[in-house]
């Protein structure tokens, strides 16, 4: 499966001048985002899409992992500076991390949050090189058929998953089945669902859909928020601690290694989590440090503790790299950035399929080399930085909002020039806004845009060789079979789960 | 979460406004809309309470974003400015 002409095609590829600068300004653009509270890594990606197009492809996955791993990391400088997670992913590290930050420790806590981020993610992206390709081989078996009912699966684990009712992420893969339908049939070439529009016929584009479904309702959420507790409570604003760069100090290396079993903990639960599909950066947090809190009740994890920052800053970061894993292999993404990344990787006209490191293994092995370097250039940024980004933190939110919106407006635009675009956005943005009022994930509607297309290219081409045999098409194979029980047995035990939970 | 009416109709002013942004600025341009698209909604829609932050915000960000589009050859729409840009 190593092709190591595709590796020397890939150093060509990554060893430019471009591929460094924006690699650091993805990180750079990432840690602040992560840091301002509300603002996730999902909404960064999204909003860059539109610049990662006009990009080579490695320049453009730089941008946009750097980024991604930056917010991942950022959002723990707002949780042990304030006590305000910036991102979901680092809700966890606020247990410890804030403690630490009221004894005086300040400093101390966000050095070790840096280490573990990066130690956690690049064990994680060592992991993802050498699985995905193994991953890969075994998606290479499949069938048409197969595929199918592999992105069915998908579909169906996504939508359950993806929030706290199975009906409602399911509704929303519905949503995004239909407006993946739109456009002309791949086959016949007819036109659907356009409502007579002739603008529909080429289908919705990807990049208004992303920035309407992922940026703009979060900044239409903030809005409603930011009005309705106006003149009922004034917010309390957030200070940093005058202890966290005054008396704090650094961290020491016995320090760092006597978290090294948290660090393994948070590694190998993230990488696991990151894998799955459906789950992500919040869940990894939260697990690894319940696991690292059960493993050891000793250390007193939850009362202040170094070890504790680690677990959830391992177990955040840890699920950058494997959270890729589904999509090279399969060409399914399996959270939002991984959505995200595919689609910024089918703009640059490599669409992430089962033969993914068959027909573009140059840009994957690129894409690895930027995974690994990215972390060093958190590292770099991070530890420079962390007070810097502190205090970016606190803009304005009536400030933030408007600078957000403007900039999904022309990202929408600019990308193709199309004024139809930004009706897209507005439509998509009010739909988006609508799904989280009535708390409908909005994860399961793009990866089941992302995934139509070719779910229903596979099963035209399964009907095509079974000769239009339905039957034969669906469970002629017995993997395909498997895979159709898999579904049934992981609904239900989904609905037994989310059952118990409510009761 | 739950809404008010009062952020109900705050959210879709802000839709609107974004609708209205993206109409005004095909016509006269992006450099000259932009400005007053961040501080109109800052002050008077969310209640911003310092000028010279908004401000100061808003001319460093236009600029910041005009260049970045630019650079990267993604047109913005120039409007009653076409001619007199560098871009």
């Amino acid at each position: 499966m190593f092709q190591p002409d595709a590796l020397i095609e890939a150093f060509y590829l990554f060893f430019t001048p471009e591929v460094f600068y924006w690699l650091a300004i993805g990180v750079a653009l990432g840690v602040g985002i992560g840091a301002i509270p509300g603002l996730t890594a999902t909404t960064g990606v999204a909003l860059m899409l539109p610049i990662s197009f006009a990009l080579p492809v490695a320049p453009a996955l730089g941008l946009l992992i750097g980024l991604y791993k930056g917010a991942i990391y950022g959002g723990s400088i707002s949780a042990i500076s304030f006590g305000v997670p910036g991102t979901p992913g680092a809700a966890a590290t606020v247990y410890d991390g804030y403690k630490l930050t009221q004894k005086g420790q300040g400093r101390k806590a966000l050095e070790m949050a840096l280490y573990a981020s990066v130690t956690g993610d690049t064990l994680s992206d060592i992991f993802t090189i050498f699985v995905a390709p193994a991953v890969a081989i075994v998606a290479l078996a499949f069938g048409p058929s197969e595929r199918f009912w592999l992105m069915a699966l998908a579909i169906i684990l996504i939508g359950a998953l993806g929030g706290k009712h199975l009906a409602k992420g399911l509704i929303s893969a519905a949503i995004g089945i239909f407006v993946a339908t739109i456009g002309s049939d791949p086959i016949g070439g007819v036109s659907r669902m356009t409502f007579g529009q002739w603008w529909l016929m080429d289908g919705i584009d990807v990049i208004p859909l992303m920035i309407g479904i992922f940026a703009m309702p979060v900044m239409l959420v903030e809005a409603a928020k930011l009005l309705g507790e106006r003149g009922i409570a004034k917010r309390a604003r957030e200070s940093i601690s005058e202890t966290l760069w005054k008396t704090g100090q650094g961290l020491t290396f016995r320090e760092y290694r006597r978290a090294w079993k948290e660090m393994a903990i948070g590694t190998s639960v993230g990488t696991f989590v990151g894998m799955l599909p459906g789950l992500g950066a919040t869940v990894g947090a939260f697990l690894s440090y319940g696991v690292a809190k059960q493993v050891s009740p000793k250390k007193g994890i939850g009362t202040g503790k170094l070890e504790g920052v680690a677990a959830c800053e391992s177990g955040n970061n840890a699920t950058c790299g494997p959270t890729l894993i589904p999509l090279l292999a399969f060409g399914i993404p399996g959270s939002p950035v991984a959505a995200l990344i595919g689609a910024a990787l089918m703009l640059q006209g490599a669409t992430p399929s089962p033969r993914m490191f068959a027909l573009y293994p140059h840009i994957v092995y690129a894409l690895f080399m930027i995974m690994l370097v990215a972390n060093v250039f958190n590292l770099g940024i991070g530890r420079v930085f962390a007070r810097l980004y502190a205090m970016v933190a606190q803009i304005p939110k009536p400030l933030l909002i408007p600078l957000i919106l403007m900039i999904a407006v022309i990202g929408a635009y600019a990308s193709r020039g199309n004024p139809y675009d930004v009706i897209v956005l507005v439509v998509f943005g009010l739909l988006g806004f609508g799904m989280t009022v009535i708390e409908m994930p909005t994860a399961p509607l793009i990866i089941a845009f992302l995934v139509t297309p070719m779910m229903e290219a596979n099963l035209r081409r399964a009907l095509l060789i079974a000769g239009g045999g339905w039957g034969q098409t669906l469970f002629g194979s017995p993997l395909a079979v498997g895979l159709i029980f898999a579904v049934i047995i992981l609904v239900f035990f989904t609905v037994q789960y989310l059952k118990r939970v409510e009761q | 979460m739950t809404l008010t009416i009062k952020s109900f109709l705050g959210v879709l002013l802000m839709v609107g406004g974004c609708w209205f942004y993206f109409m005004v600025m095909s016509k006269i341009g992006f450099l000259i809309i932009t400005p007053i698209f961040l501080i109109l909604l800052p002050i008077y829609a969310l209640g911003l309470k310092s000028w010279w932050k908004c401000i100061m915000g808003v001319v460093v960000m236009t600029a910041i974003v005009y260049a970045i589009f630019s650079l990267l050859g993604l047109k913005l729409p120039p409007g009653i400015l076409s001619g007199i840009l560098p871009f």
